[in-house]
């Protein structure tokens, strides 16, 4: 672990813009009638974001969140909801922290990297739940009631 | 003559046990002025120089408690522990670290899987199917959560020549059967089971398939995917790893589906007044403070023996196994338990010497320096059906060879000769 991302007391991790999205997110809030509706934790440090979002003709319509926690788990939630608005879920499945990194465009010490992870991985679970609604998950051998 | 066998075993290894024999410090001490031969693996295996570094090295240099702080020597201890899960995840070719969970031991893996899963899964009338080979880590769960969930508990017999009987498998494999178990490698027949055919059996009925790889994943090259085995537990310190550490082996949709047995933190992902949100695999079954320092130093033992190669050490064991077996049918009135074929076996072999009670052989052997097993090997049910009280047993390892095994013998017999001295002279009271 190297220390030179932290720049002056790590100034560079909270610059101006996020600390921005922080304190006023464009995306607060929730959506009436949203087909996903899904939130998640990050158990480290407590970090909660709770998302909701209106999916049309196989895109991310709408997109809003509620959450808690550290300044880089609400921001990059802020930050990367903007950016997913229109699209398509199949696009949104295939992303990864990077994408996040490259919004952000800052560099993340290790630690960090689960907080500004958090909201896509809350987004993409829930693109998960809302394509397998109505299907039946097979249950492993030896489990659920009665046998084969 | 025997320099050239030795030159002869080595090759067949694939490395050179001699060389080898000096990453095990304890290996050059003595007991009780004689040389140690350390012929008790199947209960404990010793630990090379770079296990032994590996704890050292995390204790020194980057202890911390995992997963949750922010400063680097947390950091740097999560980035160990899960690199050790990763390490053990590739030596049984299981799918990344979701899919393993560092336990105590087999043991505590197999008791995960009782309270984890049987306790949630199992109801009346529900059949588990063992072997009567188990030993008493895989029997007993299953024998007393049977009697908690009203369901059955049965046992696949063995063949005479101590295989287990595919015969009588195939018949008590029936549609009741929620779980079929059984080891790998016997620790006291030494019989390799047919893992393979017998995970075919259970998914064919809908059972769900556990194997107790207490004496297979130190010993072979064991694949989970090519054996599709569903539920695999192992422990550290039968693997040159430390002791308090071991691994359970799940697919990730059964570990997915089964329930955490113990509650606490590292577990959890959100908590409630009312309710709790388990946290990912592996950590929704490793509450509390992780066993990190031993789960490091089980990652070092799996780089040791990967360094070795499985294949390797199965081919020295063979060759040691059936070097052992020729030596002791040279003595009279030794019978030694399980498959005759060294191919067929674990590198053990449990006995029985004449009259001349277990006990007593190991404690003669051990005055020549040797250390051996004598016991029921925590398999009772499998002594009885043998007729057995006690059997003694040596159990080898990569560092064994086989000046050591002659050592073995020649303390044999004079354990014979004990036994069959005349006494000389009158006790004086």
């Amino acid at each position: 672990v190297t220390n030179d991302d932290l720049g002056e007391l790590g100034a560079d991790l909270y610059v101006e813009e996020l600390i921005d999205h922080y304190k006023n997110p464009r995306n607060a809030g929730d959506l009436k009638g949203a087909e996903i509706d899904h939130d998640g934790d990050n158990p480290t440090c407590g970090d909660m974001v709770h998302a909701y979002a209106k999916v049309k003709d196989g895109k991310l319509e709408d997109i809003k969140f509620r959450g808690k926690g550290c300044a880089i788990s609400q921001a990059s939630a802020d930050i990367l909801y903007e950016d997913l608005k229109g699209k398509k879920l199949d696009e949104v499945k295939k992303l990864n922290i990077q994408h996040v990194q490259d919004l952000l465009g800052i560099k993340l010490r290790p630690a960090r990297v689960k907080c500004a992870d958090l909201s896509l991985i809350v987004i993409k679970e829930g693109i998960r739940e809302f394509e397998s609604q109505g299907k039946q998950k097979k249950a492993p051998p030896g489990f659920g009631k009665g046998s084969s | 003559v025997r320099s050239t066998k030795k030159a002869r075993s080595s090759a067949a290894a694939g490395f050179d046990v001699q060389s080898l024999r000096k990453d095990f410090p304890i290996l050059s001490r003595k007991v009780h002025g004689k040389p140690l031969v350390y012929f008790d693996n199947a209960a404990t295996t010793q630990r090379p120089v770079q296990v032994l570094n590996a704890l050292d090295s995390f204790y020194r240099e980057h202890n911390a408690n995992v997963h949750r702080g922010l400063h680097a020597l947390s950091m740097e201890a999560s980035d160990l522990y899960d690199e050790a899960h990763e390490k053990v995840a590739r030596f049984v070719n299981a799918d990344g670290m979701e899919e393993i969970v560092f336990t105590q031991g087999t043991t505590d893996g197999l008791n995960l899987v009782a309270y984890a899963y049987a306790l949630h899964e199992i109801g009346p009338g529900d059949e588990i199917l063992g072997t009567v080979m188990e030993h008493h880590s895989n029997f007993v769960p299953w024998q007393q959560m049977a009697k908690l969930k009203k369901a059955t508990f049965k046992q696949v017999p063995i063949t005479s020549d101590g295989h287990l009987d595919m015969e009588a498998a195939k018949r008590l494999v029936s549609p009741k059967t929620k779980l079929l178990t059984v080891t790998a490698a016997s620790n006291m027949l030494g019989t390799i089971n047919p893992i393979k055919a017998l995970g075919e059996l259970a998914h064919d009925r809908g059972a769900l398939f556990l194997v107790d790889g207490a004496q297979s994943v130190p010993h072979m090259p064991v694949d989970v995917k090519k054996a599709d085995i569903d539920l695999l537990a192992f422990s550290g310190h039968k693997m040159a790893g430390p002791t308090g550490i071991g691994a359970l082996y799940g697919k990730r949709e059964i570990l997915e589906a089964m329930h955490p047995y113990r509650y606490g933190g590292e577990m959890i992902k959100r908590v409630t007044f009312e309710e709790s949100r388990w946290n990912d695999l592996p950590w929704k079954f490793e509450a509390g403070t992780p066993i990190i320092g031993p789960g490091i130093g089980l990652g070092a033992a799996v780089d040791y023996l990967t360094s070795i190669g499985m294949d390797n050490i199965r081919r020295h064991e063979i060759a040691l196994t059936r070097y052992a077996l020729k030596r002791l049918a040279e003595i009279k009135d030794l019978t030694v338990y399980g498959p005759q074929k060294a191919e067929e076996r674990g590198g053990l072999a449990a006995f029985t010497y004449g009259d001349i009670h277990a006990h007593d052989v190991a404690d003669l052997l051990d005055r020549e320096g040797i250390a051996i097993r004598a016991g029921h090997h925590c398999a009772q049910p499998l002594a009885s059906l043998l007729d057995v009280v006690s059997t003694a047993r040596a159990s080898f390892y990569l560092y064994n060879h086989e000046k050591e095994v002659d050592a073995f013998i020649d303390a044999l017999q004079k354990v014979r000769n004990v036994f069959t001295k005349k006494p000389s002279a009158k006790v004086s009271a």
